[in-house]
């Protein structure tokens, strides 16, 4: 409307500006060119406003600084893997190996099928991506946070001292499970594998579905991710879509106890004293080996960064950058007189993330918990898999035995 | 000999005596050796750091129902702002300005939350800090304090109960209000009418039109709001959806106001002891959003030039 009334403004003073102009010509008197110079004042004045404001305007695009809109490429689909013939079983175990699927190819019950090549890329694979914890005892539950003892009863002592587990030797993923690695699972159809699943969570299936409505990642769109967070660890994801993961490349979820052994990497100095690690690396923090608040990035980073902080193992990241499911129950001590009213079933998770502020809920003890349907964005998660479980060696009649599975269910050589 | 020693000391004192200090927040009229203001309670260290350091600091209000999370806000803030100074610095000022900070990070970081503010204006907790940015030389000086909701409730539904609250926000030159995602979330619309009557009450504090609140920069923020991804991703959108009541009322009234979210808490869950009886404990803190709307209200502060006394 106010544009309107402008151009008819400005129509009019051209008019009246020419017209006097033509007029004063013929007659010249004050009354014809007062007019005249009203209209070619007004018609000045806007020209010369309408230029500075033009001016301001680049003078304002110069200072602006350049922004950069956010990457928002996502990947199309050519990590999913060509269908192979269910029939061919080279070309079944070459695709697994592919889709790093190579603990499942070393399970007793598959490791015969494999021919010696097959089997040493297997055995290579997992050397390089996962680590081995050595057996023995680990202190969980302890807690570490200062506090006047001389107030505390011999119960409560006793409950913050924590107790003492003992883990079998295992393998652990040297990093977290990325968006890449998740979405071979996702481009197989994992969703779509009921063996996968427990019975109890099939309905929820339905409901873990990306920003688009696509099976996938809380934060996913289409399907997929976006293509810079490749190497990131994939969250967004439940516990249970974590353990389905799990199953189909043919490991589990670590056990508390197996997680903290790997970072606190504990050690028997005599038969009843141990010293354990308060961190991967050491006693003290160090924001800078860690992807903690206040680190920098504050957001997750690549899964080989922040390479300073690996624990003495050789696994990345088992302190900061995201959160990561571990297999049980998030059971809080409870002093005495204390009762946890705990809403939903709520899963443990370990390790802290990008985001985590304090540094004593980022230490290798700290246990928190969250509802196991949640999907947050700084959860994700890393396997494990028992050396029992597993073929390492062959001997001249065939693989070596292995001890009994205790992953609840085994998927066979599928697709 | 000791007598003559002591006359003049006591002389000196007593005319240190009769010179009135006033109240940095209700102006009232104290003497020199004062704790806390008679008139309104609040802390007279206020005005003898005003007088001794030759500063006149701005007044922020953080305001809100009784648990909407003012406490821990606060305090997180402030450690947020001084751990990490990328944005922006805070220096406190003054011993008892680290007070809140250090009570509220020592709840956190043990996964519980700060006990309850109490009503009593002589408990509650000041921070008087500075503020610097990177690339500006002038500081601006604050004085926040972290007041009791129930208070507040008290003050704005009798006012002058709280001689404190109205002197204090009659001052102010912006303020931040909470509310509790959680509450809204479950429907309870308790939030959203008390939340209503406090913005009603700030927008009928001053007959002044040129001191009225209207103009002054008002931040709205969520709290708790980890607990709801719609409230994270359209904060404004939220408030129209689930407090339509605070939402008109803002646009209505407050020609300067934004919604914010924010959170502290990870996850939460209950926790049942004879000594404390049901309380709600943080499993782990994840802060977000806290400095975004501290950071709008000072820069609308600074845009506007008011608040200055």
């Amino acid at each position: 409307m106010r544009v309107m009334k402008q151009r008819v403004l400005l129509w009019a003073a051209g008019l009246v500006a020419m017209l006097c102009v033509s007029l004063g010509w013929l007659v010249p008197h004050p009354l014809v060119a007062l007019p005249g110079a009203v209209a070619i004042a007004y018609l000045l004045g806007y020209f010369v406003v309408q230029g500075r404001r033009s001016g301001e305007a680049r003078a304002g695009l110069r200072a602006a600084p350049a922004v950069k809109p956010p990457e928002l490429r996502i990947l199309p689909p050519p990590e999913a893997r060509k269908p192979v013939d269910p029939a061919d079983t080279g070309a079944l175990i070459e695709n697994m190996l592919a889709q790093g699927r190579y603990a499942l190819l070393l399970r007793p019950q598959i490791a015969a099928r494999l021919n010696e090549e097959q089997f040493q890329r297997a055995v290579a694979a997992l050397e390089d991506e996962m680590a081995l914890v050595p057996d023995g005892e680990v202190v969980l539950g302890q807690c570490d946070d200062p506090v006047d003892e001389n107030q505390l009863t011999e119960e409560d002592l006793a409950i913050r001292q924590g107790r003492v587990v003992r883990v079998e030797h295992f393998f652990l993923d040297r990093y977290p499970v990325t968006n890449r690695q998740f979405h071979e699972f996702v481009a197989a159809g994992g969703y779509q594998q009921v063996a996968l699943w427990e019975p109890s969570i099939l309905p929820a299936v339905l409901d873990f579905v990306d920003q688009t409505g696509l099976p996938g990642p809380r934060t996913w769109k289409k399907g997929c991710y976006e293509a810079h967070l490749r190497d990131h660890p994939v969250v967004g994801v439940s516990w249970y879509e974590a353990s389905a993961y799990a199953r189909w490349v043919g490991k589990r979820l670590p056990t508390d106890a197996e997680w903290v052994k790997a970072a606190g990497w504990p050690v028997n100095t005599s038969p009843t004293m141990r010293v354990q690690r308060r961190y991967p690396w050491g006693e003290t923090m160090d924001r800078a080996r860690a992807n903690l608040w206040g680190s920098g990035p504050k957001g997750t980073v690549s899964v080989t960064e922040f390479a300073d902080g690996v624990s003495v193992g050789g696994v990345y990241q088992l302190v900061g950058n995201v959160w990561e499911w571990t297999r049980g129950n998030f059971v809080p001590p409870e002093l005495p007189g204390e009762k946890w009213l705990l809403e939903a079933s709520m899963k443990s998770i370990r390790g802290g993330a990008f985001d985590t502020y304090f540094d004593n809920q980022a230490t290798c003890q700290f246990q928190s918990g969250e509802t196991a349907i949640a999907r947050k964005h700084n959860i994700g998660f890393r396997c494990a898999v028992g050396i029992c479980d597993l073929v390492l060696a062959r001997t001249a009649d065939g693989p070596a035995d292995a001890a009994e599975d205790d992953t609840p269910t085994e998927v066979g050589l599928e697709v | 000999m000791t007598r003559d020693a002591i006359l003049p000391l006591e002389s000196y004192r007593l005319m240190q005596y009769a010179v009135p200090i006033p109240c940095y927040v209700c102006e009232a009229e104290n003497t020199y050796d004062a704790e806390y203001c008679r008139n309104c309670l609040a802390p007279m260290a206020l005005a003898h750091q005003a007088n001794s350091q030759k500063v006149h600091p701005r007044m922020l209000a953080v305001i809100g129902g009784s648990a909407v999370g003012k406490t821990v806000y606060l305090g997180m803030l402030m450690d947020m702002l001084s751990r990490n100074p990328e944005k922006m610095h805070l220096l406190a000022r003054g011993a008892f300005s680290i007070t809140l900070q250090q009570t509220t990070m020592a709840a956190l970081a043990r996964c519980a939350f700060p006990e309850k503010t109490a009503n009593e204006p002589d408990r509650w907790n000041w921070v008087h800090c500075q503020i610097r940015w990177p690339k500006q030389r002038v500081p601006m000086e604050l004085i926040v304090p972290d007041m009791a909701g129930e208070a507040l409730l008290e003050e704005v539904n009798h006012p002058h109960s709280y001689r404190i609250i109205s002197s204090f926000l009659k001052k102010c030159a912006g303020a931040m209000l909470l509310i509790d995602t959680v509450k809204l979330k479950e429907g309870n619309r308790d939030q959203d009418y008390f939340t209503m009557k406090l913005v009603s009450y700030l927008a009928e504090l001053s007959d002044d039109p040129k001191k009225s609140w209207s103009r002054r920069p008002l931040a709205l923020v969520f709290t708790k709001a980890d607990q709801c991804e719609d409230c994270v991703l359209d904060p404004p959108g939220y408030a129209e959806s689930h407090a339509s009541g605070l939402w008109q009322h803002c646009q209505e009234r407050f020609a300067v106001h934004q919604f914010f979210a924010a959170g502290v808490a990870g996850s939460c869950v209950w926790r049942e002891s004879r000594a404390h009886g049901r309380v709600r404990v943080p499993l782990r803190i994840e802060p977000f959003g806290i400095v975004e709307p501290f950071v709008w209200l000072l820069e609308q502060i600074k845009a506007q030039g008011t608040g200055r006394k």
